[in-house]
C-alpha cells in the first residue's frame, strides 16, 4: 500500500513538508534549550512555569509556544521615520535563506524502491554545485540584517548592521577556504560524494585544522556569542532595536534556523553526515545518526554561548584576518601537498 | 553700671537686676521653672541655683540681685550637681509621658533634663497617679506632670487678681487645685496659664492632642484683635502631607514675650481668634470684575484705565491692614491727587479686668491717627469717579461702612482690595485679592505708638498680590522698601525690619 | 599603571582556556540538572516560601495589649521619623487612668500609606511603646491607591512575626 503511493513526486512533497516542520520545531525547541541550558549553567531554573492546559508543566517545553502566541498578538509597531518597505521585508530576507540552505543537505542514506532511487535531501544530492549553493545562499542571510538595520533609521541599528556585514565578510573568507580543503580531498562539490568520501574516516580527523576554522567561522557567521557583536545587547542593542512583535521574532527564528543549517553543514562536511558505525545500515538509523550529530553541535552552540564572553570588535577582526584566514590557507596547502604527494 | 564676673568673664551690667535677668540679657542660659518675667519671684523650684563666690551655699539666680564685684559661676561642677539633684527630685514623681504630652517639644523640663539631667531613676517606689481633670471649659490639668512652680497661681493672683487656683496638701502630696471653676471659665485671660506652665500640667482643651508642636512652623506676629499690639507666636502647619486633613494652616496663637513693652500675656479673645485665618470658603483668591473671576492681566488693565481717567478720586485706607499696604495707597493718592480717608474702627467694651486689651478693634488705627487722615464720615463731597477701598479680616463701624458703600456705588471706577468677600466686594466693580496678615510681612503701630513687625510665614497664593505690586509693580523690591520710604518721609526717622526687630520701636 | 602579562603560547591559543571554561559550565549544568528542585538555589515562590530573617521589614503591625487595646498612644513619633510621610495619625482622648498605667491618648485614626512607605523601619525605631513593628509579611499588593491606605483595624490583624 505504502509502496504503491511512493512515487518520487509524493516523496518530494513529504520531504519538503517534513524538513520544514522539523527545522521550525527545532528552532522552537532550540530557544527552549538555550534558555533552560543557560539557566542550569548559571545554577538557575529557567522558564518552567508555562503549563499545558494550566496543569502540565512538562519542564516548560510549552514556553516557546507561549512566546510565539505572544509575538503574534503583540502590537506591530512601525516607527515613523523608517523606510517602510525595507523595514517590513528585512526580517523575511533574513529568514528565507536560512531555511533555503537546508535544502541541499542530505540527512539520511539514499535507498532504492522498485528500482527507483530515493534520496533524503530536497535538492538532488548529485547537484554538482552543492557546496557552492550552500555558501552562496547561506551568506545572503546577512542582507536581511543589513537592510533591517539601515531601514530602521537608528544609529544603534546601523552600527549593528555595519558590524554584521564586516564580520560576515571577514569570516566568510576563512570559512570558504576551510571548505576548499574538503572539496580538494573529495574532488567534488557534490555533498553526497563528500559524505561517501567520509565512510571510513570523518573529515574532522585528517582536516582537523580546517574543521576548527570552519567551526569558529560558523559562530561568527551565525552571529552567535562570542561573536554576537551585531546584537551586542549590552552596548548597542543591535540591528533589531526598532523591531517588535512578529518581525523581531522573525529575526530570532532566522538566527536559530541559521544555527541549524550551519550545524548541519558542519556535520555533512566534517562529521561524516549520516554516517555512524553500525547505525547507518538502516535508513532510520542514518537519519537518527544525522540528527544526533546535529543536536550535539547545536548544544555546543548553546554551551559556548554561556561559557565565553563577547569578543571586542578589534579582537574579532584580528582573529578573523590574522588567525583564521592564514590557518585556513595552511590547511588548504597541507591538504593540497598531501594529495599531490599521494598522487 | 557695675562690673561683675560671670563664668570668669568681666561683664558690665546694670544695677538692680537679678543674676538671672543679667544672664538672660547676655544669652547665658540658667535653667528655671518658677521664675517668669511677668510675675513675682518665688524661688521655689531651686532649678536656677548658681555658685556665688563668698557665699556659703548655692544661690537662686532668680532672686539674687547683682552686686558690685560679684563673681558668679553658672556652669561649675557644683552647679551641675545641684541641677542634677533638683531634676532627679522633680522626676521622682513625674510620669515622663512625653510621647503623649502636648507640651513635649517646647517643655522646659524636657529640655533641661536632656541638657542637665540624669537618665536613670534610682527610686523604686511607685509614682503617685492623678486623673486628668478639665478644670474649666478652656483648660485641663494633669497633676502628674506638675512641678509645683506656682507660676499659674501667681499669674491669677497678681496679674488678673482673680485667685482661682491654689495649692493644697503638703509635702510630696502637694498639688494644684481649682477653687473657683466658674471664675476660671469667665476669666478672659485664663488661657495664659497654659503658656506659662513650664511643663504639660496645664493645657488648652482646644489644642489637646491636636498637633505635635515640633511638626509646626513658628512665626512671630502681632495680634490683629485690637490696637494693643500684643506679640504672638503663631504655630503654622505648613508641612502638609498627602494624608493630612485640612488642619490649619494656623494651628494656634500663643503669647510672645516682649521685654521692652514688659508684656508677656495675651487675652483669650486674641488667642482664640486664630480660627478666623483658617476660613477658606470666603477667601477672595482671584481678581473679580463685576462679580466675574478675571485674570491678573484683565484686572491690571482695568486698574490702569481707572488711574488714567484723570478724574477726582478717593482712597479709603484701612486700620486693619499693615503700614506698608496703607502707605502704598497713600503713595498712589499723592501721585494722582486723590483724597485720603479712613473709616472709624469697630469698638467694643473692655472686659473686667482690662489688661493688655484695648477698645479699638483694629491693629493699625494709630497709623491713621498719626498721619491725621480725615474720617470718611467727615467727607464733604462724594463726587468721586475713582474709589479705592482697603479692607481686611475684621470689621469697621456701621456709619463708615454705609458711607464707603455709597461711595463705591456712585463711583465710575470702584476698586476694593481685600482678603475675604464682604459687602465691599459685592458692591464694587473690581475686587482685588489681598494677602492676609500671616501671608505678608507688615508693620503695625499700636496704641503705645510702638511700631512692631509681623512676619508673614505662610506666603500668599499665586493669584494674590499685595497692593504695592498691583499699583507699582517692580518699583519696590518688597514690603521692607515701602517701610523704609514710609519711615523716612512720614516719620522722619530711618527704620528697617532689622531695626524694628522682634520687639518693635517706640515712635 | 600598565600591567604587562606575558602570555604563553598556550594562553595565546585560547583553546585550552576555552575547554577548561566549558568544563566548568557543563559541570554546573549537570549539577543543577541532577539537583532536586527543592534543593536548588531558586525558591519557586508561590508554592514555596523563603524563610525570612527576623530583621526582615515587611508589612506593619500594630501590637495590642493583653486586654486587646492598641498599644499605640498616638504620640506621632513614627509619623515624625517617617522619611516618606507615609503615616497619618489622628489622636483621641480617653479617660482611663485606673489600671496603673496612664492612658490618656489613643489613635482615632492610624493610616499607613503603603504606596508611600519605603519600609525603612524608622517608625519601629521611633516607637516608645513598641506598638508598631514591621513583620515578615511581604505579600502585600493592592489594586488601587485607596486600598494601599491601611487603617488601624487592618494593621492590628497583620500576623505577628515568627519568632523561634
Amino acid at each position: 500500500m505504502m509502496a504503491k503511493l511512493l512515487t518520487p513526486e509524493v516523496f518530494m512533497i513529504v520531504k519538503v513538508v517534513a524538513v520544514f516542520i522539523i527545522v521550525l520545531t527545532m528552532v522552537a525547541i532550540g530557544t527552549w534549550v538555550e534558555r533552560r541550558g543557560a539557566a542550569f549553567i548559571q545554577d538557575r531554573v529557567g522558564p518552567n512555569r508555562v503549563a499545558l492546559f494550566g496543569k502540565f508543566r512538562i519542564m516548560g517545553l510549552t514556553q516557546p509556544v507561549a512566546d510565539g502566541i505572544k509575538f503574534f498578538f503583540k502590537e506591530d509597531v512601525i516607527p515613523d521615520n523608517v523606510d517602510r518597505i525595507l523595514f517590513v521585508i528585512a526580517p523575511i530576507i533574513a529568514f528565507i535563506p536560512a531555511t533555503m540552505t537546508f535544502a541541499a543537505i542530505p540527512f539520511g542514506r539514499p535507498f532504492d524502491v522498485n528500482g527507483v532511487n530515493y534520496f533524503l535531501s530536497i535538492l538532488p544530492p548529485a547537484t554538482n554545485i552543492g557546496v557552492l549553493y550552500i555558501l552562496a545562499i547561506g551568506s545572503m542571510g546577512v542582507y536581511g540584517i543589513i537592510i533591517g538595520s539601515w531601514a530602521s533609521n537608528n544609529k544603534w541599528s546601523i552600527l549593528g548592521g555595519m558590524r554584521a556585514s564586516a564580520q560576515v565578510i571577514s569570516y566568510e573568507l576563512a570559512m570558504t577556504m576551510a571548505v576548499v580543503g574538503v572539496v580538494l580531498s573529495t574532488g567534488s562539490l557534490q555533498l553526497d560524494e563528500v559524505i561517501s568520501a567520509q565512510t571510513g574516516l570523518w573529515n574532522v580527523v585528517p582536516q582537523f585544522l580546517g574543521a576548527l576554522v570552519f567551526f569558529v567561522a560558523m559562530f561568527a557567521e551565525t552571529n552567535r556569542l562570542p561573536f554576537d557583536l551585531a546584537e551586542g545587547e549590552s552596548e548597542i542593542i543591535g540591528y533589531h532595536t526598532e523591531y517588535g512583535s512578529m518581525k523581531f521574532s522573525m529575526f530570532a527564528l532566522a538566527e536559530y534556523a541559521n544555527m541549524i543549517t550551519a550545524a548541519a553543514l558542519f556535520v555533512t562536511l566534517y562529521l561524516g553526515g549520516w554516517h555512524f558505525p553500525w547505525l547507518d545500515q538502516w535508513i532510520w538509523g542514518s537519519i537518527l545518526a544525522f540528527l544526533m550529530k546535529l543536536i550535539f553541535i547545536l548544544w555546543i552552540f548553546v554551551w559556548v554561548r554561556w561559557t565565553l564572553p563577547r569578543f571586542r570588535y578589534d579582537q574579532l577582526m584580528r582573529l578573523g584576518w590574522k588567525v583564521m584566514i592564514p590557518l585556513s590557507l595552511v590547511n588548504m596547502v597541507v591538504v593540497a601537498i598531501f594529495l599531490a604527494y599521494r598522487g | 553700671m557695675i562690673n561683675i564676673k560671670i563664668d570668669n568673664t568681666e561683664r558690665s551690667v546694670e544695677e538692680g537686676q537679678t543674676i538671672l535677668e543679667v544672664c538672660r540679657n547676655l544669652d547665658i542660659e540658667i535653667p528655671h521653672f518658677c521664675y517668669h518675667p511677668g510675675l513675682s519671684i518665688a524661688g521655689n523650684c531651686r532649678m536656677c541655683l548658681v555658685e556665688v563666690k563668698g557665699m556659703p551655699k548655692l544661690m537662686t539666680a532668680c532672686s539674687t540681685l547683682v552686686q558690685k564685684d560679684m563673681e558668679v559661676l553658672t556652669d561649675s561642677d557644683l552647679v551641675k550637681e545641684a541641677r542634677r539633684g533638683v531634676l532627679e527630685f522633680i522626676l521622682l514623681d513625674h510620669p515622663v509621658d512625653c510621647p503623649i504630652c502636648d507640651k513635649s517639644g517646647e517643655c522646659d523640663l524636657q529640655d533641661y533634663n536632656f541638657d542637665y539631667g540624669i537618665d536613670k531613676r534610682r527610686s523604686i517606689f511607685p509614682k503617685e497617679r492623678h486623673k486628668v481633670e478639665k478644670v474649666s471649659e478652656k483648660i485641663y490639668k494633669n497633676d502628674n506632670r506638675c512641678v509645683l512652680c506656682t507660676r499659674c497661681i501667681r499669674f491669677l493672683d497678681e496679674v488678673t487678681e482673680t485667685h482661682e487656683l491654689t495649692t493644697v496638701d503638703r509635702g510630696a502630696h502637694t498639688h494644684i487645685t481649682c477653687v473657683d471653676p466658674e471664675g476660671l471659665d469667665n476669666n478672659p485671660f485664663a488661657s495664659n496659664i497654659s503658656d506659662i506652665c513650664p511643663v504639660g500640667a496645664l493645657g488648652l482643651n482646644e489644642f489637646r492632642f491636636q498637633k505635635r508642636v515640633w511638626l509646626t512652623d513658628h512665626v512671630r506676629t502681632i495680634c490683629q484683635g485690637c490696637e494693643a499690639g500684643c506679640n504672638l507666636n503663631v504655630d503654622l502647619h505648613t508641612r502638609q502631607t498627602a494624608l493630612d486633613p485640612n488642619l490649619g494652616p494656623v494651628v494656634r496663637f500663643i503669647s510672645a514675650n516682649n521685654y521692652s513693652m514688659r508684656r508677656f500675656f495675651i487675652c483669650d479673645e486674641g488667642r482664640y481668634s486664630y480660627s478666623n485665618y483658617n476660613k477658606t470658603e470666603e477667601r477672595l483668591l482671584h481678581p473679580e470684575l463685576d462679580g466675574e473671576t478675571v485674570t491678573t492681566e484683565e484686572a491690571g488693565s482695568f486698574l490702569k484705565e481707572a488711574l488714567s481717567s484723570k478724574s477726582a478720586g478717593a482712597v479709603v485706607l484701612s486700620p486693619l491692614v499693615s503700614v506698608e499696604e496703607n502707605y502704598a495707597a497713600i503713595l498712589l493718592a499723592e501721585k494722582m491727587g486723590y483724597d485720603l480717608f479712613r473709616p472709624s474702627p469697630y469698638r467694643k467694651d473692655l472686659p473686667e479686668p482690662a489688661l493688655f486689651i484695648e477698645k479699638v478693634k483694629a491693629p493699625n488705627h494709630n497709623m491713621m491717627k498719626l498721619l491725621e487722615i480725615p474720617k470718611v464720615t467727615d467727607m464733604e463731597t462724594s463726587d468721586y469717579d475713582v474709589v479705592l477701598v482697603l479692607h481686611s479680616i475684621g470689621s469697621i463701624r456701621d456709619n463708615s461702612l454705609v458711607k464707603i458703600l455709597s461711595l463705591l456705588k456712585r463711583a465710575k471706577y470702584s476698586i476694593v482690595f481685600e482678603v475675604e468677600r464682604s459687602e465691599f466686594s459685592e458692591n464694587t466693580k473690581l475686587a482685588l485679592p489681598a494677602p492676609m496678615f500671616l501671608e505678608e510681612d507688615g508693620c503695625f503701630i499700636n496704641s503705645g505708638k510702638r511700631i512692631q513687625r509681623s512676619t508673614g510665614g505662610l506666603g500668599y497664593p499665586e493669584s494674590v498680590q499685595p497692593l504695592w505690586k498691583w499699583l507699582f509693580g517692580k518699583d519696590f523690591s518688597g514690603p521692607e522698601s515701602l517701610l523704609r520710604k514710609f519711615s523716612k518721609e512720614k516719620l522722619g526717622i530711618e527704620l528697617d525690619y532689622d531695626k524694628i526687630g522682634q520687639e518693635g520701636v517706640e515712635l | 599603571m600598565k600591567k604587562e602579562v606575558k602570555l604563553s603560547f598556550w594562553d595565546r591559543l585560547y583553546l585550552p582556556a576555552i575547554i577548561v571554561g566549558m568544563g566548568i559550565t557543563i559541570k554546573h549544568f549537570f549539577k543543577t540538572l541532577f539537583t532536586r528542585p527543592s534543593n536548588r538555589y531558586t525558591v519557586e515562590f508561590p508554592e514555596r516560601k523563603k524563610d525570612l530573617p527576623e530583621w526582615y521589614r515587611g508589612l506593619h503591625r500594630l501590637n495590642t495589649r493583653e486586654d486587646g487595646s492598641i498599644k499605640c498612644v498616638a504620640c506621632y513619633c513614627c509619623a515624625t521619623a517617617c522619611p516618606a510621610d507615609a503615616i497619618f495619625i489622628e489622636a483621641e482622648d480617653i479617660d482611663d487612668l485606673d489600671e496603673g498605667y496612664p492612658r490618656e491618648k489613643r489613635p482615632k485614626q492610624f493610616i499607613i500609606d503603603l504606596h508611600r512607605c519605603i519600609f525603612c523601619g524608622y517608625c519601629e525605631e521611633a516607637c516608645p511603646e513598641d506598638a508598631i513593628i514591621l513583620t515578615n509579611e511581604y505579600e502585600i499588593t493592592q489594586l488601587s491607591r485607596e486600598e494601599g491606605l491601611i487603617t488601624m483595624e487592618e494593621l492590628v490583624k497583620t500576623p505577628k512575626k515568627k519568632m523561634d
